[in-house]
């Protein structure tokens, strides 16, 4: 059975595609590059961030090149004005209330986008206190974008803990565990898929943070130590 | 389980889409989420835990400490606003030992503000454990919670 093929132009390049493939697939065939944050190749695609948005001739609003099937036959334009405009926007708002100090992608689409932050200057920012609740890793929620990845591999796209997930709305919205426990009260095993994931500094394992810090080796050891494991003499 | 869970679970088959309305029912009950019921909610419907808390966290309509046995909602909507909703937030706190939103510590009064009670033509309005008061000024709800207070003693 041969699958069914659409074309479609991205950028002034004719592709074919399988139909279904996403808008943000068929521009990596096409060698055009969209910039996402959100997205993540192991993780179900969301459309939470929108900075993958393209320009489709004929459709009412910019579409989320992750999520959106290319159709047979569609004109996309990648970077319009249209498309730098909301991206330069989106860009602008999170660096003005995100710390992106140590997520240096985001930083160079700040600087490629020609962003301007700071005309959001005094406006609210989100500066939560780090929570270090356990052994293996803090969590510094003033770095996170809410993209939501490490929400998605602790339940159903990996380790199905269920650990974490948002909690609140609208900016105070924040990712959490069960009534804000500690983590070791919740069912986090520590994989680790959530450091991994984290696209900012927001998730950061103890041990490179101690190290950040200037903390003798053998003293990272013994902060970072399991508390069962110590009287395992 | 507490029996008063259970009862509220036989109304429910279990199914996610039911989260909310359970979560309503057991705050009814409550008059808050207590942290147990939540996790017995998560059970009954089986949904994680943390996913229930990022439901009932998202609305405004849920909390997770008990409130005062008088529950005074004071309307902060524009037309009351205008009309001098910020005055009548203010006498309300002072008369119920409150400096703004909250709870009073012998749990007798929680004040709470809202964006519209939906009886712009009374502004300024409050609902006093669910019935409507309009057109107040501060003497209004000096006298209201007096009366109110009164009530309460002699029951």
């Amino acid at each position: 059975m041969s699958e069914k093929y659409i074309q479609l132009t991205i950028d002034g390049t004719p592709i074919s595609v399988p139909a279904g493939t996403t808008i943000l697939d068929a521009a990596k065939e096409a060698d055009v590059e969209i910039p996402v944050l959100c997205y993540f190749a192991h993780t179900t695609a969301n459309g939470l961030c929108r900075l993958c948005v393209v320009e489709v001739e004929g459709a009412r609003m910019l579409q989320a090149a992750c999520v959106v099937a290319a159709q047979d036959g569609a004109v996309v334009h990648t970077r319009s004005p249209k498309v730098e405009r909301a991206r330069r926007t989106l860009l602008e708002m999170l660096a003005s209330t995100v710390d992106i100090s140590e997520s240096p992608e985001l930083q160079a689409l700040v600087a490629e986008y020609e962003c301007f932050p700071e005309r959001f200057e005094g406006g609210k920012k989100r500066q939560p206190v780090v929570i270090d609740d356990n052994p293996v890793y803090l969590r510094d929620y003033s770095q996170c974008v809410m993209c939501w990845r490490c929400v998605q591999v602790c339940a159903d796209d990996a380790q199905f803990t269920y650990a974490l997930n948002f909690s609140g709305r609208g900016f105070d919205t924040q990712i959490a565990t069960f009534f804000d426990k500690p983590l070791t009260e919740t069912t986090c095993v520590f994989c680790g898929n959530c450091i991994g994931v984290c696209p900012t500094g927001a998730l950061k394992a103890k041990r490179e943070y101690l190290i950040e810090q200037g903390v003798a080796p053998e003293q990272v050891l013994e902060l970072t130590r399991l508390k069962g494991r110590k009287n395992r003499t | 389980m507490e029996e008063a869970l259970s009862e509220i679970f036989l109304q429910f088959e279990g199914k996610r889409e039911e989260i909310i309305p359970i979560l309503q029912r057991v705050q009814e009950n409550y008059t808050y989420l207590p942290e147990d019921s939540m996790r017995q909610i998560a059970r009954f419907t089986k949904v994680p835990e943390s996913d229930i808390y990022g439901v009932a966290t998202f609305y405004a309509q849920f909390r997770f400490t008990p409130t005062g046995r008088n529950h005074i909602c004071v309307c902060r909507g524009t037309a009351c606003h205008v009309r001098g909703a910020p005055a009548i937030l203010e006498e309300v706190a002072a008369n119920v030992g409150l400096e703004d939103e909250g709870t009073t510590e012998d749990l007798e009064y929680t004040l709470e503000t809202v964006a519209c009670i939906g009886c712009c033509a009374l502004a300024p309005a409050i609902t006093y454990n669910e019935e409507v008061h309009g057109n107040l000024t501060k003497n209004k709800v000096r006298k209201l919670i007096k009366a109110e207070a009164g009530k309460n003693g002699s029951e």
